[in-house]
């Protein structure tokens, strides 16, 4: 089903948690609403749900204006981060809650439900309760419960969250097997880039309750629309350097570079991503030279924090093989065509190429 | 924090605190606490003695601590000497009859109070609040013409509508703290999965609020059973009498108060409240301090 986004606001009191966002998720589309804290994402999820109340705009089911319907009209499902699982009733009567009225025989419920719990694989744990599960078993049951509906729609607010990072990364994966199986709409929030990144087909950027971007996560990740985009997105973050355009010329600190073509606009911030920047040891004479303060292992790559005169910190991301001690003095080399520049408002001006120089959209999987 | 903190040992904090104490420090706690306890014992103590003791003994100066020759004769002298079992089944009626319509109605205020958006929830939540602060002998003459005119006094509906009226606003408070702390994602989890409201509130909410619900209706049972005012104006008539009324009209025999028999009965009447805490002990102090634990 087709989620439709008109023109939405939300505002609670005198805060504008939903600032006119119009967007559409695609039929069988897994998009994900990502940004920090307080930026909407889970206000938009609630409006979607109807839990909240818009306070104006429209939301359109396959163009059908639900604005005003109930959340129960809705014929949708929503996974909560803390699982909202009914802590008295077993696994199954959490699965089986929702359809015990819906017309369905009693063999057929059983049926879907050991169906649902054999993909989860929580098939051993149906006559268990939430208070004697594991977090991961709790968000299995939680997303059981959403499955076995069958719902047009499934929302999900934060579902990893209170999960430790291995387990994370497990359901991230089963999370993506599932949709591409089923194929339901599903709208993901997160505040976990990473988590935006792997999962989703497009990732809406948010920030003060407006759409920052809407892209896939690649064109996110690699052209950003404004600094925000480019500052949130990718772990470790780009470095942003303030930089003035002399001539031909820009400089920030030590370094210097080449007005790229195609910038347009007066750049007064760089920005350069962690894996541009090479190192090498020493002082070569020639490139800007900055100090090691901090150095991390990370395991297929190390992280490098540097004070460099004028412009602050940088960080750098470099291969495993490469070892700097603390303190020691290192060249810093970038790239002239993998700078990304801003103006005074923000706004990008410059993009470098993509690595693989293609279209900045991913390929149109197979829906 | 709970009253467990405060007691040496019971976990690590307070056994480190209670470790700091030096032993007179801690002998005149355990002085302080023991007095309070003998304070709050003796007088039940002092009463089940009494109620033990022959007549003669009763009033024997100075007092023996200790019945000389306990006997249960004062109970059946007084069971013999009262309506008893009338004022006891009254009372229960009374008490069940107010327990079960203040439960009923207080439940389902202090949900909408507490999750639904009405206009005005403050300013009710302030009326129900101040039913509270009214002085109840203010009220007690209005009632008692109004209720005649409507046939009501001596009734025993008549008493469980004004403990309705006495009660209710506190269970509303109580249960509007309870409900507070339940979190709200459980309904918006069935709001969205589809489930009608009804269900919501009869299926996920009420088996939830089940501790909340037993608190007060344990407050308002054993506040009817203690009742005095209301009932001694509302039931006129001996049989209708209920047991705090009974036990204030009672003058044994002989026509002047016994004592051993007064105590005796005074104990008959209390079993029922402090069997009613022991069974629902567990429930009851997590319903007034826990709330709902996730």
């Amino acid at each position: 089903m087709e989620v439709e986004l008109k023109d939405l606001t939300k505002k609670f009191d005198d805060l504008v948690a939903v600032n006119g966002v119009s967007l559409t998720v695609k039929d069988g589309e897994f998009l994900t609403l990502v940004g920090p804290s307080g930026c909407g994402k889970s206000t938009i999820l609630r409006c979607i749900t109807g839990l909240e109340v818009p306070t104006s705009g429209q939301i359109l089911f396959d163009g059908e204006d639900v604005t005003d319907q109930q959340p129960q009209e809705r014929g949708i499902a929503m996974v909560f981060q803390n699982y909202a699982l009914y802590p008295h009733m077993t696994a199954r009567r959490n699965m089986s809650f929702a359809l015990e009225d819906s017309g369905h025989s009693k063999a057929e419920i059983e049926s879907r439900i050991s169906e649902t719990a054999e993909m989860l694989g929580i098939g051993d744990h149906l006559d268990q309760t939430p208070e004697e599960l594991s977090g991961g078993q709790k968000q299995r049951v939680a997303l059981g419960r959403s499955l076995v509906r069958n719902p047009d729609i499934i929302l999900m607010d934060e579902p990893l969250s209170n999960l430790d990072a291995k387990l994370r990364i497990e359901l991230r994966a089963e999370l993506q097997k599932i949709h591409q199986e089923l194929e339901t709409t599903t709208v993901y929030v997160t505040h976990d880039q990473e988590e935006a990144m792997t999962m989703s087909d497009r990732i809406v950027v948010l920030n003060d309750g407006e759409i920052q971007q809407v892209s896939s996560p690649e064109a996110a990740y690699n052209r950003p629309k404004n600094r925000f985009v480019a500052d949130f997105i990718g772990s470790p973050g780009m470095n942003f350097l303030p930089c003035r355009l002399e001539g031909e010329t820009i400089t920030a600190g030590p370094f210097s570079f080449g007005l790229p073509d195609g910038a347009e606009g007066t750049p007064t911030e760089l920005g350069i991503r962690p894996e541009d920047i090479s190192l090498s040891a020493g002082d070569d004479g020639d490139s800007p030279v900055g100090e090691v303060n901090v150095f991390e292992h990370i395991g297929p790559y190390n992280i490098v924090y540097l004070e460099v005169a004028d412009v602050g910190e940088i960080v750098a991301q470099i291969p495993a093989s490469r070892y700097f001690d603390i303190g020691e003095s290192v060249s810093i080399s970038v790239r002239n065509d993998r700078i990304h520049l801003f103006d005074q408002a923000g706004r990008t001006i410059y993009n470098p190429p993509l690595p693989s120089d293609a279209d900045a959209e991913r390929p149109t999987t197979s829906r | 924090m709970s009253i467990r903190a405060y007691l040496p040992g019971r976990d690590s904090t307070a056994g480190e605190e209670s470790a700091d104490l030096t032993r007179t420090e801690r002998g005149l706690l355990y002085a302080a606490l023991g007095l309070v306890t003998l304070l709050v014992v003796f007088p039940f103590y002092w009463m089940v003695s009494t109620s033990l003791k022959t007549g003669r003994e009763v009033t024997q100066f100075p007092p023996t601590l200790i019945p000389d020759s306990p006997s249960l004769i004062p109970y059946v002298d007084a069971l013999a000497n009262g309506m008893w079992v009338s004022w006891f089944v009254n009372t229960i009626i009374v008490s069940a009859g107010a327990t079960v319509l203040v439960v009923t109605v207080a439940t389902p205020a202090a949900y909408a109070l507490s999750r639904r958006e009405i206009p005005g929830a403050r300013l009710f939540l302030m009326l129900f609040l101040s039913t509270l602060m009214v002085p109840t002998q203010a009220l007690v003459l209005p009632l008692f013409v109004m209720f005649a005119d409507f046939g009501l006094v001596n009734t025993h509906l008549g008493l469980i509508l004004c403990y309705a009226m006495l009660f209710t606003g506190f269970a509303i408070f109580l249960l509007y703290g309870f409900f507070n702390s339940l979190p709200n994602n459980l309904e918006e989890a069935a709001r969205v999965g589809g489930i009608p409201e009804w269900k919501v509130f009869l299926r996920v909410i009420l088996p939830l609020t089940k501790p909340g619900i037993a608190t007060a209706a344990i407050f308002v049972f054993v506040f009817s059973w203690n009742e005095f005012l209301f009932a001694l104006v509302f039931m006129q008539d001996t049989p209708m009498y209920t047991i705090s009324v009974g036990l204030a009209t009672f003058f044994g025999n002989r026509g002047s108060v016994v004592l051993n028999q007064l105590m005796a009965v005074s104990i008959l009447a209390v079993i029922p409240v402090l069997l009613l805490f022991a069974v629902s002990q567990e429930r009851f102090i997590k319903g007034i301090s826990g709330g709902f634990e996730d």
